[in-house]
C-alpha cells in the first residue's frame, strides 16, 4: 500500500493542552507544534478520531494541508506504533534542544497555516 | 509546598515578601498587595493591607480594580496571572511569572504603546508571551528553572531569530511588531 499522502490530504494534530489555543487569535498556538522530550515527529491522525486515540487529555485539535507543511520544508511520514497502525507524523523538526531558532519557526510557521477544528456534535 | 507567595507589588511598589504557613496570613505587607497564593487545595488571590488579606476574587476582577486603565497591557499581564485558574497540571512555575511580571513591567516603561499579547504555559511550566501583527510575531518564553535564561523570538516569513531577553530588547522588538 502506498504511504506517500497527496498533499491535498489534511491531517489533525491533537491540542493536548488548554495551551494550545492561542488566546488572542483563537486560533492555534505554536506550543502545539513542538517537539516534546523524546519525540522524532509531531503525531497526527487521517481523522480526528485517531488524532486524539489513546489521548488521556485532549482540548480538540487542528487541521494543516500535507501540501503547506511540505511548503515549509517539512513532511508527513507513516509511522505505525505498537498501539496503532495508523500513526502519522510530521517530521523534520528539530527539538528546541538541539536548534532552539529552528524549533520555534517551525512551530510559529505550523500555527500560522493551522486552523482549529470543530468536531461536529 | 503550602503555600507560597508568588506575585505582589502591583500597586505602589509595595512588596508582600513571605505568606504565613500557619495563619495563612500575608506577612510584611507594609501597604496595600496583590498576592498570588496557591496551596494544596486552590490557586487564589488576595488584596492584602496591613497584616491580612481583605479581598478576594479572580485575577482579572482584582487586577482590573486596582490598575489605571491601559488595556491592552493590563490585559496581557492579567492573561498571566490567569495561568492560575486552569488545569493545575499546566500552572506556570512561581518563578517564571516573577520573572515575566519583572521584564513586562520594564519593557512597559520603555513603550508609548504596549501592544495586547497572548500567555500560556510552554511544556515545561515556563511561560510564553506571544504578539502577532501581520506576518510578523514576537515571543518571549521565561523557562521555568533550570538555570535557563529567558529569550526573545522574532519572526517574520522565513527570517527568524532568538536572542536573550531584557526589557529593552522586548520593547524595541514589540516596536518593530507595530512598525512592519
Amino acid at each position: 500500500m502506498d504511504r506517500d499522502l497527496p498533499c491535498q490530504q489534511i491531517v489533525f494534530r491533537a491540542y493536548r493542552s488548554k495551551a494550545c489555543i492561542d488566546e488572542e487569535t483563537r486560533g492555534p498556538h505554536p506550543v502545539a507544534f513542538l517537539l516534546r522530550p523524546g519525540e522524532t515527529g509531531l503525531s497526527v491522525g487521517l481523522t480526528y478520531g485517531a488524532a486524539i486515540s489513546g489521548l488521556n487529555k485532549c482540548h480538540g485539535a487542528a487541521t494543516l494541508h500535507v501540501g503547506r507543511i511540505r511548503d515549509s520544508h517539512l513532511d508527513v511520514e507513516h509511522r505505525p506504533t505498537d498501539s496503532s497502525q495508523d500513526h502519522w507524523e510530521i517530521v523534520g523538526m528539530p527539538n528546541k534542544e538541539m536548534d532552539m531558532a529552528r524549533a520555534m519557526h517551525f512551530a510559529n510557521a505550523l500555527a500560522r497555516q493551522a486552523r482549529t477544528y470543530n468536531p461536529p456534535r | 509546598m503550602l503555600a507560597a507567595v508568588v506575585a505582589a507589588d502591583l500597586l505602589i511598589g509595595t512588596s508582600v515578601s513571605r505568606w504565613d504557613e500557619q495563619s495563612h496570613r500575608a506577612a510584611q505587607c507594609r501597604h496595600v498587595g496583590l498576592v498570588l497564593v496557591h496551596d494544596q487545595y486552590q490557586t487564589r488571590l488576595a488584596v492584602g493591607c496591613g497584616s491580612s488579606p481583605a479581598t478576594a476574587g479572580t485575577a482579572s476582577e482584582i487586577y482590573r480594580a486596582l490598575v489605571p486603565a491601559d488595556n491592552a497591557f493590563e490585559t496581557t499581564l492579567s492573561r498571566v496571572l490567569e495561568l492560575y485558574q486552569g488545569d493545575p497540571d499546566e500552572h506556570p512555575e512561581p518563578a517564571a511569572v516573577e520573572k515575566a511580571w519583572d521584564i513586562l513591567h520594564e519593557a512597559r516603561s520603555q513603550m508609548s504603546e504596549f501592544p495586547r499579547g497572548s500567555a500560556c504555559s510552554d511544556l515545561d511550566r515556563g511561560i510564553w508571551l506571544r504578539w502577532l501583527r501581520g506576518d510578523r510575531d514576537v515571543s518571549l518564553i521565561i523557562p521555568a528553572s533550570g538555570g535557563r535564561k529567558p529569550y526573545i523570538y522574532q519572526g517574520e516569513g522565513d527570517k527568524y531569530s532568538v536572542l536573550d531577553a531584557s526589557p529593552m530588547a522586548l520593547a524595541s522588538w514589540l516596536n518593530w511588531l507595530g512598525h512592519g
